[in-house]
């Protein structure tokens, strides 16, 4: 049952690897889309879809425009049809008090109607006001179109006023189908009216421009400006939408980075998921799913793993880049802000200098040029970036020469009223109504040259003097640019008009003018102001756009590369100055720490893709061990068990506790099948419960000697059976001991020998049994011989003595004597036989008579007593020197006579034979070679020649019984040596003994 | 007919002078016809049947009369050397010993004699042995013909 709760479970591993393998597949495959094709797509379908807005917008404001000029012209053209105003026009008579009523009366866009009528011949008849915008007369083209009604209206842009939005519109007076005169309205609205209020925000804006007049409405507020514009016929000009690309770049962005963000969270969950599956899948060590994976499946999880981690490092670079680069470009925003806020704050200070001079000329009747150097000291002293301040007074004609007479005074020698000519020269300026000569200059050191110079004479600064008479406000010139080394060189010249005392707040009746204060400011001093506010991250670029035909650079280089950028336009005395921000080229977001999150990710990841390919590596490394230890186990174990050897295996600890033995912890089927306990039974017992009576009490405790020193035993001991039958056995006890070296343990192997000990107990017995009976039989030989010579001797003497008895009858008888011949014959040799058989079985084991002797003594013995003996065997005898022996004598006498006489014996037909005797030193033995130049023998036969009886010659060529030999192998084999022999057909023998040398020899 | 006309020939091998007389007049007193050829150890018999050493012209025999104990080449030898010729296999060799032993009639059959006789005690039992040996394998048993012996 638990097994197969077991397998159960494991089953799941596979379903987990592929739900594991489809999730990262799954994210993958999403990752790649939503990075190249999603977030693109979506970018794409905002930015379509804000561009399909932005037109709809445009074509709306665009139309609202349009029909609230067309309503202005409705209005106009109704009152063009009043008959007290064609009277008027026809009679060219504006003294008509109707019409007077009824222009008093017109009210248009919520104001009293500022009205022109003109006559046919262009003459204006009437206006309700005097400061008029817009140019009525000096022949004026579009009054022309009116009249010959080539348009049927005309309409055209005033300059701006604050945020009000300016327009003259004039439309024909007809009587009778004749164009009779031209009706003028210069009507002033606020942007609300034309406009959708809402749409005013400040992320959009819109600028209008007909020839050289622009309207803008709060073009400033825009950070990332977006224009489209739309030409309109009637009337006639450039309409652009402008909205702010910022806040849909913003939620671009926000957009991306939360996909992004998702993404990541993601892939980073499932990276730990997989990780955490992983490593459970490897720790807990699931056998059955691993059993031999292919390469890919065993290594697929960490490479997914690694793939995810790689994946989830980018996505990480990705979103922190991007996160980097908002909040990069948010801090650029905020410092551009800051940057142009500050200098919008400088500029305003810079200006408010002329505020206080303008004050000063209002607080006094006249101001002397020491006055006016006193009071502006201060100013120049603390605004560096003002180079001079100066008076321009307003001078008529008639007064031309009481102000040059009070210059000189002033000790200006020479002070004229001067122009320049074509050449670029001063020259006295020619006479005209009025004059705006510089006349007090601050300071005056290096500005000498300008004082006194006619601003009227010259056509641009007069221009911006009419506007500031005009206006009453500030209006400065368009910048003097100087590029100079160190970058581009502005200067600014602001006039302010100042006019007299009482009429001061009514400029619109343009009364009593003085003159203009004029400040001459550098702009890129003012700016360089600024440059502690904000950060040094950002660049500046300032522009001049007043005048959209004539963009002028007033400050910095131009951006160049497709960086952040920003723009802000501020107003400057009636002037635009547009104000570019962006970032300097060595200021980037933080690069290191994407690139550090990315590194480390890609490490990490690669550090557990690593640590899990190492880990299944080891893991099939210790599977593989695992497995071969098993089977080694297990074949261990079951020899163990399946022995027929007993196993017993006891605990080490108790060994002299309290005299009880060791506990058995372990036996096998071999132990009970001996010694009839079950394993239970013996389990926790002690092995003496195996001993018994006869049980040798000195090998026990041989046995406790070596268990508590830690060796091994081996030995043999008697045991018995549960039921008393005794048993030896041999008994093999070695510790074991665990890695520090202690024993735990005490294995003993027991073999049952019970078999080998009465198989052993049996060959003795027989041994000694045939000892006897081999002493018997050589006993009974030896009386057999004895006995048996008596008879023969009998045999032999009477046979003989019949040969003589019967001799006479023999005479003739060949077969006769051969008969008796056979008889004598046959008994000689069976009494050689006896003989032989004696002296063969006489040699016996006696070890009583070992002597020493020389062998060489020996020899010299053999030797005398060959003179005296048969001569047939005389012969030639030699040896070297010979060592001491020990044994029996008569035997070793016998052993060398019947060798030197075999070698005697076989000699060849005609030749002496020769025996030489040499010894060898062997270690334990003596060698005796025994060499003689005799016939030989042939291969075949040698093995034959030391057995009894057994001979190679035929009686007639040498006689023998076939013993002599057999005596001599039974003496070597007695004195603990062996013979052997050499030897080659017809050229020798050579026969070797071995004797063990006398300290051996018992 | 031809073997009619001609007489048996005999080799005995034995180194027993006694045994030789008796041998011989045991034929003499049968009046058999044949020649009896003598070898008196091993290797003169193996001589005499693979005619060298002096045997060149040796008469094959119809019949050998073989002892077992020989000096030097012993009469196993000498019986297994005959059986293991393809000329000389089809002699009929008839084993004369004197050993009782179990031991040599095995193994002299094992080595293919084609009878194996102890030789009795006293004389005439011997001689009568010998008669009956040639009575039998010389009369009545058919033998291959010379001609066939190659």
């Amino acid at each position: 049952m638990e097994s197969k709760v077991k397998s159960s479970s494991r089953i799941n591993l596979p379903i987990y690897g592929r739900i594991a393998f489809f999730g990262v597949g799954f994210f993958l495959v999403t990752m790649l889309l939503t990075a190249f094709i999603i977030i693109p797509k979506i970018n794409q379908s905002i930015e379509s879809q804000h561009t399909r807005d932005i037109g709809t917008e445009l074509t709306l404001e665009a139309a609202l425009f349009q029909r609230f000029v067309e309503s202005q012209r409705t209005i106009l053209e109704d009152l063009a049809k009043f008959p007290s105003l064609t009277n008027a026009v026809m009679l060219s008579n504006a003294g008509n008090r109707a019409i007077n009523d009824l222009f008093d009366n017109v009210v248009i866009s919520g104001n009293k109607g500022r009205l022109v009528l003109q006559d046919i011949a262009g003459n204006v008849l009437i206006q309700t006001v005097n400061d008029l915008q817009g140019s009525y007369i000096d022949n004026n083209h579009w009054v022309e179109q009116i009249l010959s009604g080539s348009t049927p209206y005309h309409f055209q842009l005033l300059e701006q006023k604050a945020e009000r939005f300016s327009f003259q519109i004039s439309v024909p007076v007809i009587y009778n189908s004749y164009i009779e005169g031209v009706l003028s309205a210069e009507i002033s609205v606020s942007l609300e009216q034309v406009f959708v209020a809402q749409t005013l925000d400040n992320d959009i804006a819109f600028t209008l421009i007909q020839n050289d007049i622009t309207i803008s409405t709060g073009i400033e507020h825009i950070e990332i400006v977006r224009k489209n514009s739309l030409q309109l016929n009637t009337p006639n000009l450039l309409f652009t939408y402008i909205t702010d690309d910022a806040p849909i770049q913003a939620g671009k962005r926000v957009l991306r980075n939360t996909i992004l963000s998702v993404l990541l969270f993601s892939l980073a969950i499932s990276f730990l998921l997989f990780a955490l599956l992983g490593y459970r899948g490897l720790v807990s060590g699931d056998q059955k799913a691993k059993i031999n994976p292919s390469f890919l499946r065993a290594y697929a999880l960490p490479i997914l793993i690694g793939v995810i981690g790689a994946a989830a490092s980018i996505a990480a670079y990705l979103i922190i880049l991007n996160i980097q680069q908002d909040i990069f470009e948010e801090k650029l925003n905020f410092d551009s802000k800051q940057r142009i806020q500050a200098i919008r704050e400088k500029v305003k200070s810079k200006l408010e200098t002329l505020d206080a001079i303008e004050a000063f000329y209002h607080a006094s009747t006249s101001v002397s040029r020491q006055e006016f150097k006193t009071f502006t000291a201060t100013f120049l002293a603390n605004h560096p970036s003002i180079k001079r301040l100066e008076w321009v007074p307003k001078v008529e004609d008639p007064q031309r020469t009481t102000y040059e007479r009070q210059a000189r005074r002033d000790g200006l020698d020479g002070f004229t009223i001067k122009e320049m000519d074509l050449t670029g020269n001063f020259v006295t300026a020619q006479q005209r109504d009025t004059y705006f000569p510089i006349y007090f200059t601050e300071p005056l050191q290096g500005n000498e040259q300008a004082i006194g110079f006619d601003l009227a004479s010259n056509k641009k600064p007069l221009a911006v003097l009419k506007k500031a008479r005009i206006s009453g406000e500030k209006m400065a010139t368009a910048p003097i640019t100087l590029i100079q080394e160190n970058g581009i060189q502005a200067e600014s010249l602001i006039f302010y008009p100042v006019y007299d005392n009482q009429l001061f707040n009514d400029p619109a009746e343009g009364k009593q003018l003085l003159g203009f204060v004029l400040m001459v400011m550098r702009v890129d001093e003012i700016i360089n102001e600024t440059s502690n506010k904000g950060s040094t991250l950002l660049s500046l670029h300032v522009q001049d756009i007043s005048e959209p035909n004539m963009v002028e650079v007033i400050y910095g280089d131009k951006h160049k590369g497709d960086g952040l950028s920003r723009s802000e336009v501020i107003k400057v005395a009636g002037r635009e100055w547009k104000i570019t921000t962006y970032a300097n080229a060595n200021q980037t977001p933080l690069i290191w720490l994407p690139w550090l999150i990315l590194t480390a990710g890609l490490v990490f990841s690669g550090l557990i893709t690593s640590g899990l390919i190492h880990l299944i590596r080891r893991r099939e490394v210790v599977e593989v061990l695992v497995k071969q230890r098993t089977a080694e186990l297990r074949m261990l174990s079951s020899t163990v068990a399946n022995s027929n050897d007993i196993f017993i295996i006891t605990e080490a600890s108790e060994l002299d506790a309290d005299n009880s033995g060791p506990k058995i912890i372990y036996v096998n089927e071999a132990f009970t099948r001996l010694t009839g306990y079950s394993a239970e039974e013996a389990v926790g017992n002690t092995p003496r419960i195996l001993q018994g009576k006869d049980t040798d009490r000195l090998e026990l405790d041989k046995i406790r000697m070596a268990l508590q020193t830690g060796e091994t035993y081996l030995g043999e001991l008697i045991n018995y059976t549960k039921d008393g039958t005794e048993y030896w056995i041999e008994l093999n006890i070695s510790p074991l001991k665990d890695e520090t070296g202690k024993i735990i343990q005490f294995s003993a192997v027991e073999r049952d020998v019970t078999e080998r000990k009465r198989a052993e107990a049996e060959r003795e017995t027989l041994i000694e049994k045939l000892i006897d009976s081999n002493e018997e039989l050589e006993r009974f030989a030896f009386v057999c011989s004895h006995d048996l010579q008596e008879p023969l001797r009998m045999i032999r003497s009477f046979s003989e003595k019949l040969q003589v008895h019967i001799a006479d009858d023999l005479k003739d008888d060949e077969k006769g004597k051969r008969y008796f011949h056979f008889v004598t014959d046959g008994a000689a040799r069976a009494q050689a036989l006896i003989a032989d058989i004696l002296a063969y079985s006489s040699i016996d084991n006696d070890t009583q008579n070992l002597e020493n002797f020389s062998a060489e003594a020996l020899l010299q013995l053999i030797q005398n007593n060959q003179l005296e003996s048969d001569p047939e065997l005389q012969g030639e005898i030699t040896y070297d020197k010979l060592p001491e022996l020990r044994g029996n004598k008569t035997q070793l006498y016998q052993l060398f006579q019947n060798l030197i006489n075999n070698g005697m014996k076989y000699h060849k037909p005609g030749t002496t034979p020769h025996v030489h005797v040499s010894v060898k030193d062997t270690g334990e033995h003596w060698q005796f070679a025994i060499k003689d130049n005799g016939i030989g023998m042939e291969e075949r036969h040698l093995n034959k020649i030391f057995e009894v009886f057994q001979r190679l010659h035929r009686k007639s060529q040498y006689a023998g019984t076939g013993i002599g030999l057999s005596i001599c192998k039974k003496v070597v084999a007695r004195h603990g040596g062996a013979i052997w022999v050499e030897s080659e057909k017809d050229v020798g023998s050579t026969f070797y003994i071995t004797l063990l040398k006398p300290t051996l020899m018992e | 007919m031809t073997q009619e006309a001609r007489l048996a020939e005999i080799l005995l091998v034995e180194d027993n002078e006694g045994d030789i007389e008796l041998t011989k007049e045991a034929f003499e007193e049968a009046k058999l016809r044949n020649n009896l050829h003598i070898a008196e150890d091993g290797d003169e018999a193996l001589d005499y049947l693979f005619k060298r050493n002096g045997y060149e012209d040796a008469v094959i025999p119809d019949i050998v009369l073989l002892d077992l104990n020989l000096p030097g080449t012993d009469g196993r030898e000498v019986l297994e050397a005959v059986k293991a010729d393809p000329a000389l296999k089809r002699i009929p060799v008839i084993v004369l010993t004197s050993s009782q032993a179990d031991k040599d009639i095995i193994e002299s059959y094992d080595l293919h004699a084609n009878c194996y006789i102890v030789k009795p005690v006293n004389a005439s039992k011997f001689m009568q042995v010998v008669q009956s040996v040639e009575n039998f394998w010389v009369d009545i048993v058919c033998l291959p013909s010379k001609d066939s012996q190659t």
